[in-house]
C-alpha cells in the first residue's frame, strides 16, 4: 500500500525546536559578551589569534555607544549559556531519561553554580555576583519550567 | 545511547570551551579542573553503576536458577505421586511446564480426564469449543523520500502509521521532493481460550487460556471431541 504525503513526527520537531532555542540563546548570549564585555577577557585573545579582530572590533564600535542595563551586559550573557546548554543536551537526548543523560544535563549547571558559591567563600578566585547566581538559577528554573509546558 | 553520551561530552567540551572564554587566565584554571574533575567522577559513578547492575543482574540469574531447581524438584515428586496413584496417563498435553494443575492426563481404559488438576469421567464432558478475541497489529511502513529527478535524498524510517508516536515521518520538509509509503501487510494477532462444559452444577464451564498457541488449541478440542464420542 503506497501512501504519499508527509507526516510530521511530532517528537523530531520538538528536539529541533530545542536545538534551534538553543543555538539562537548562544548567539545572544555570545554576541552581548562580544558586545559589551571588556576585552580583557580570554576570548578576545582567542579572536585575535584567529585573525578575527578587525570583526570584532568593528562589531564592537557599533555597541560602543549604546547603553545597556548591568546585568544585560555582565550576567544575562552566562543564564543564556546554561540555558542553552540544557536545551541542547535534552535535544540530543529525547525522551530517553536516565542516570547518564540527567549526569550531562546538570553537570554544567552544577559547575556554574558551585562555582559561583566557592567564590563566594573564596576558594576559587573572582568575584562572587548575586546576579550571576541569580541567573544560572533562573535558567535552570526557565528550562524546567519550558520544559514542563 | 553510546552514540548520545559521545555527543553530550562534545556539547560539554564545546560548551566548557566557550564559558572559558569569559574568564581571565587565573579562573580559567580551576574552571577547567572542576569541568574535568565532574566528568571522572560521573565516569566513575556510571562505571560503578554497572558493576552494580552486573551483579544484580548475576544475582537475578542464580535466583531463577534455584527457583527453577526447587520447582522441578516439586513437579517431579508430584508427578511421580500422581502415577502412582493412577498410572501412566494415556494422553498427556502439557499446558505450562512444570505445573500438574496446568495439563491434561486422559486414561483411555478407567474413561477418566484429569483437565487443570480435577478429575472428570468422560460422560461428564458435554462440549468443547473455542473462542479467539484476535487484534490487528498494523503493518510497518518504510518511507523513502526522493527528489524531483527520482534520486533517493531522502532516508527511510519505520513506524506505525495508525499508533503515532513512534510513527513515520520525514524530516527535512523544505525541499520539493516525493515522499512514498510502503506497508507491509498488517498481521492478526490471535488470543485463543478453548472452552469445555463439563456436566458439573458448581464448575460448569473450565476456560483454557492457550492464546496464541492455534495447534495446541486445535489439539485439546479435537482431543475433547475424541473423549465426548466416547463416553
Amino acid at each position: 500500500m503506497k501512501v504519499t504525503a508527509m507526516i510530521v513526527n511530532k517528537e523530531v520537531f520538538l528536539r529541533l525546536s530545542e536545538a534551534a532555542i538553543g543555538i539562537v540563546a548562544l548567539i545572544i548570549g555570545g554576541l552581548l559578551y562580544i558586545g559589551y564585555r571588556s576585552d580583557c577577557l580570554l576570548m578576545f585573545d582567542w579572536f585575535q589569534n584567529l585573525g578575527l579582530s578587525n570583526v570584532i572590533n568593528s562589531f564592537r564600535a557599533e555597541t560602543n555607544g549604546q547603553s545597556v542595563y548591568e546585568w544585560v551586559r555582565n550576567s544575562l550573557p552566562a543564564g543564556l549559556w546554561l540555558f542553552s546548554y540544557m536545551f541542547i543536551i535534552d535535544s540530543v537526548w529525547g525522551k530517553e531519561k536516565n542516570h547518564i543523560s540527567m549526569f550531562f544535563l546538570y553537570l554544567l549547571p552544577t559547575v556554574a553554580i558551585v562555582s559561583e558559591l566557592m567564590q563566594y567563600i573564596k576558594i576559587l578566585p573572582g568575584t562572587f555576583d548575586m546576579l550571576d547566581m541569580l541567573s544560572y538559577i533562573l535558567a535552570v528554573l526557565l528550562y524546567l519550567l519550558i520544559k514542563k509546558l | 545511547m553510546k552514540t548520545k553520551s559521545i555527543i553530550s561530552f562534545l556539547i560539554l567540551l564545546l560548551f566548557a570551551i566557550l564559558g572559558s572564554g569569559s574568564f581571565t587566565e587565573g579562573e580559567l584554571k580551576i574552571f577547567g579542573i572542576m569541568i574535568v574533575v565532574a566528568v571522572i567522577v560521573g565516569i566513575v559513578m556510571g562505571l560503578l553503576n554497572a558493576s552494580d547492575d552486573k551483579e544484580a543482574a548475576e544475582r537475578l540469574q542464580k535466583n531463577r536458577e534455584e527457583e527453577l531447581k526447587a520447582k522441578t524438584e516439586a513437579y517431579n515428586n508430584q508427578m511421580q505421586q500422581f502415577l502412582t496413584l493412577n498410572g501412566t496417563p494415556d494422553k498427556t498435553i502439557i499446558l505450562e511446564k512444570l505445573d500438574l494443575s496446568s495439563e491434561i492426563h486422559v486414561y483411555e481404559k478407567s474413561k477418566k480426564v484429569f483437565v487443570l488438576g480435577k478429575e472428570y469421567a468422560f460422560k461428564d464432558v458435554i462440549s468443547c469449543t473455542f473462542s479467539d478475541s484476535p487484534r490487528i497489529v498494523k503493518g510497518k511502513i518504510t518511507a523513502v523520500t526522493k527528489s524531483k529527478n527520482g534520486s533517493v535524498i531522502g532516508r527511510s524510517i519505520v513506524g506505525d502509521v495508525v499508533a503515532g508516536p513512534a510513527g513515520a515521518i520525514i524530516g527535512g520538509v523544505t525541499a520539493k521532493k516525493n515522499t512514498e509509503y510502503i506497508q507491509e501487510d498488517d498481521k492478526t494477532i490471535h488470543d485463543y481460550t478453548v472452552i469445555i462444559n463439563m456436566n458439573s452444577i458448581s464448575d460448569p464451564i473450565i476456560r483454557i487460556h492457550t492464546g496464541e498457541k492455534g495447534r495446541l488449541t486445535n489439539e485439546i478440542v479435537g482431543l475433547m471431541n475424541v473423549i465426548i464420542s466416547r463416553k
